[in-house]
């Protein structure tokens, strides 16, 4: 009777409401969490996508840069090479933009800020005030995923150097530099009819040319020793940060100032190109006393390059020889009717492996080996040195100045290091708006390649959305969790394998997964779960008096990619 | 008697409300569980979706660390791989194929760049679908 009364009319209709509504709920909850999830997964290829364009992007700038240099003309306002700088001629920004050949909505955008001394317009810092080091290029690559419905970008950076060896110094020792009863001076090969001969001696006190650098990597006392008889027509600078005595003088005199380098200078060993030919039949190459003549081209000695006293080296045009030992001239003439680039001499043997030149040796050299002792007694050498260690003494050293802002041994650039996500989210690439002009890389069969004709570009564009930007590694996976139930994903990324799980447990129900893959060893990734990041932005608009210009066009009215890459 | 009874009467569940409820009872429980075998789809279709984009993930960053060099052997020829993945979905196993094909080849303008390009393929209840992903690795990396 008590139960009876406790039951009202009703009570079940609303019971079982209140029922419907709480799983009506629930469900719902579930299943926008799924759809959320599907959302991130489809986010996250798109956001691979675009990071491994914009990766691409530093590999197609890579490639533009260790083009032949060709510096911007007021005819052809693109420069080439390291002189791609971020500015053209007309200093209007100079871009690089590639599409993916199979996927129209892909594509990427660079811009290269260049810290060289051979930069056409040199840039000391990046888009955002980042630091960029001397001698480096900075390379900013936004890859952009577009669609109808959605718009991904990522911005990578990149600091690249060459992978040559530049001759900046007049004689540059990474470890210790001793010049005694030296003089260091200059000449300019690049006078016509310039050759060693032509030489004369002229008053540094009077009239110097200060063109004549000494330097090394140490910060020791005595890193850069001289002595009362030592002059130099230059700057002297020891290591970064170096105290006071890094360069004992001693009484020898410099037309410029000294101090320390701003950042340790490159020592790149230069590899053995594979298409050498053989001098010495495999062992040592020897010159005695005698004219000698090689033809232009590249040579290799796996043994020792050996000229005795009375022999003259003579080359007909630019010749590069890689020696695997050491290389010794004793009363001998190298190239002493060329110019110091005609003959380039790179030492590839290593530490164990010296230079020698002594009893009035004369060499038109460049000479390069960042492992090796370098010693020049009572001889002449124009162009320029670069070792380990270099010791002069009772010689002349002319530095060649027109090869100071060229590479030799490789014109090729390398990434130096990626900037971390921090700093790149920083940066932005700007895009021109205007009429893009006929691409001259097209007709050059640049790494850019195509054209940009026909469209013209309005307004410029917008990134917006997430942008995930990658630096070094980065793997996070991906998890969300809605309502009573848990959607595990997540990737992982090993050394030597790739393991890739899934799980999922809904409601009352469990779907265990499980998926294992093998991936083999994988390095320098980033992985996004889910969740991205604001990263860059690319907004249009014109500088102010500088001439539209873009290599390709990067607006929805542009249509149909033009500027095909690969 | 007949006084206790008749509160009886004026409360509990006459026919009608039970009929009511109970239709209202079995439209919702029909209705979500088509909404629960949604859910289940779009499950499988996000770790379906998670496997392909970790496996074509895996496959361009292993050939990108590689360089350029390891690229040589295989250029023009596309490295098909299969991977199953097999999940249990409500008490029943099931197995899908994701067929992962990697190709590299040279750049028509240059070949000191070389395209890779990595597309993994596989099939859900609403058809094929299939993941590109690509990148350009220069000769010197």
């Amino acid at each position: 009777m008590t139960r009876l009364k406790k039951i009202k009319r009703g009570s079940a209709l609303f019971l079982i409401l209140a029922i419907a509504g709480v799983l009506a709920l629930f469900t719902g909850a579930v299943g926008i969490g799924a759809l959320t999830n599907l959302q991130n997964m489809t986010r996250e290829a798109q956001d691979d996508q675009a990071r491994f364009m914009a990766a691409a992007g530093i590999q197609a700038g890579l490639a533009r840069l260790s083009e032949p240099r060709s510096w911007p003309t007021a005819g052809s306002p693109y420069g080439r090479g390291e002189v791609w700088s971020y500015v053209n001629y007309n200093y209007a920004y100079d871009h690089l933009g590639l599409w993916s050949s199979s996927r129209p909505n892909l594509h990427a955008y660079v811009i290269a800020y260049n810290n060289t001394p051979s930069a056409f317009e040199r840039t000391a810092t990046g888009p955002d005030g980042i630091a960029i080091p001397d001698g480096r290029i900075l390379l900013v690559s936004s890859g952009i995923y577009d669609s109808d419905s959605a718009r991904r970008s990522t911005t990578v950076a990149a600091l690249a150097r060459p992978a040559g060896i530049s001759f900046d110094k007049a004689v540059f020792g990474a470890a210790e530099v001793r010049v005694l009863g030296t003089l260091v001076d200059c000449i300019d090969s690049n006078v016509a009819g310039w050759t060693p001969a032509s030489y004369a001696p002229y008053n540094l006190a009077a009239v110097p040319v200060r063109g004549a650098t000494i330097a090394s990597n140490n910060v020791a006392i005595n890193s850069i020793q001289f002595d009362a008889t030592t002059k130099v027509d230059g700057n002297v600078y020891s290591g970064p940060n170096s105290p006071l005595g890094a360069i004992g003088y001693y009484g020898g005199t410099i037309t410029g100032t000294d101090g320390s380098l701003p950042s340790a200078k490159d020592t790149n060993n230069v590899l053995p190109s594979a298409t050498a030919i053989t001098l010495g039949g495999g062992a040592d190459a020897i010159f005695p006393t005698g004219t000698a003549t090689l033809a232009a081209g590249t040579y290799r000695v796996n043994g020792d390059l050996l000229l005795y006293a009375g022999a003259d080296l003579v080359v007909t045009g630019p010749t590069v020889i890689y020696v695997d030992g050491d290389f010794r001239a004793t009363g001998a003439k190298l190239n002493i009717t060329g110019k110091p680039s005609d003959l380039q001499i790179y030492m590839t043997g290593g530490p164990s492996t010296v230079v020698d030149m002594s009893a009035n040796s004369q060499a038109s050299i460049l000479l390069a080996g960042s492992d090796v002792t370098a010693t020049m007694v009572d001889s002449e050498l124009f162009g320029a040195v670069l070792a380990n260690k270099v010791s002069l003494t009772n010689s002349k050293l002319h530095y060649d100045t027109a090869v100071s802002t060229q590479f030799f041994g490789s014109s090729a650039w390398v990434t130096d290091s990626f900037l971390n996500q921090s700093t790149t989210q920083q940066l932005a690439i700007t895009i021109p708006s205007g009429g893009p002009p006929s691409d001259p890389l097209a007709t050059s069969g640049g790494a850019t390649g195509g054209s940009s004709t026909g469209t013209t570009t309005t307004g410029g564009s917008s990134t917006t959305g997430g942008s995930t930007t990658t630096g070094g590694s980065t793997t996070t996976g991906g998890s969300t969790t809605t309502g009573g139930s848990t959607t595990t994903g997540g990737s992982t990324t090993t050394g030597g394998s790739t393991t890739t799980g899934g799980s999922t447990t809904t409601g009352g129900s469990t779907t265990t997964g499980g998926t294992t893959t093998t991936g083999g060893t994988t390095t320098g990734s980033t992985t996004t779960g889910g969740s991205s990041t604001t990263g860059s932005s690319t907004t249009g608009g014109t500088s102010g008096g500088r001439p539209p210009r873009a290599l390709c066009c990067l607006d929805y009215s542009c249509g149909p990619p033009r500027c095909m890459l690969y | 008697m007949h006084a206790v009874l008749k509160p009886g009467r004026a409360s509990g569940h006459n026919l009608l409300e039970v009929i009511v409820a109970s239709t209202i009872l079995c439209t919702m429980v029909v209705f979500m569980l088509g909404l629960w075998s949604l859910y289940h789809s779009a499950l499988n279709q996000s770790k379906n979706r998670l496997v392909a984009t970790s496996l074509a993930r895996s496959v361009l960053e292993q050939r990108v660390a590689g360089g350029y060099g390891s690229l040589t052997m295989i250029l023009n020829s596309p490295q098909v791989q299969t991977t199953t993945s097999r999940s249990q979905v409500r008490g029943r196993f099931v197995n899908v194929d994701f067929k992962t094909t990697f190709l590299a080849k040279d750049s028509a303008l240059t070949p000191d760049l070389r395209n890779l390009q990595v597309t993994v393929e596989w099939t859900e209840d609403s058809g094929p679908k299939s993941l590109t992903y690509e990148t350009v690795l220069f000769k010197t990396q």
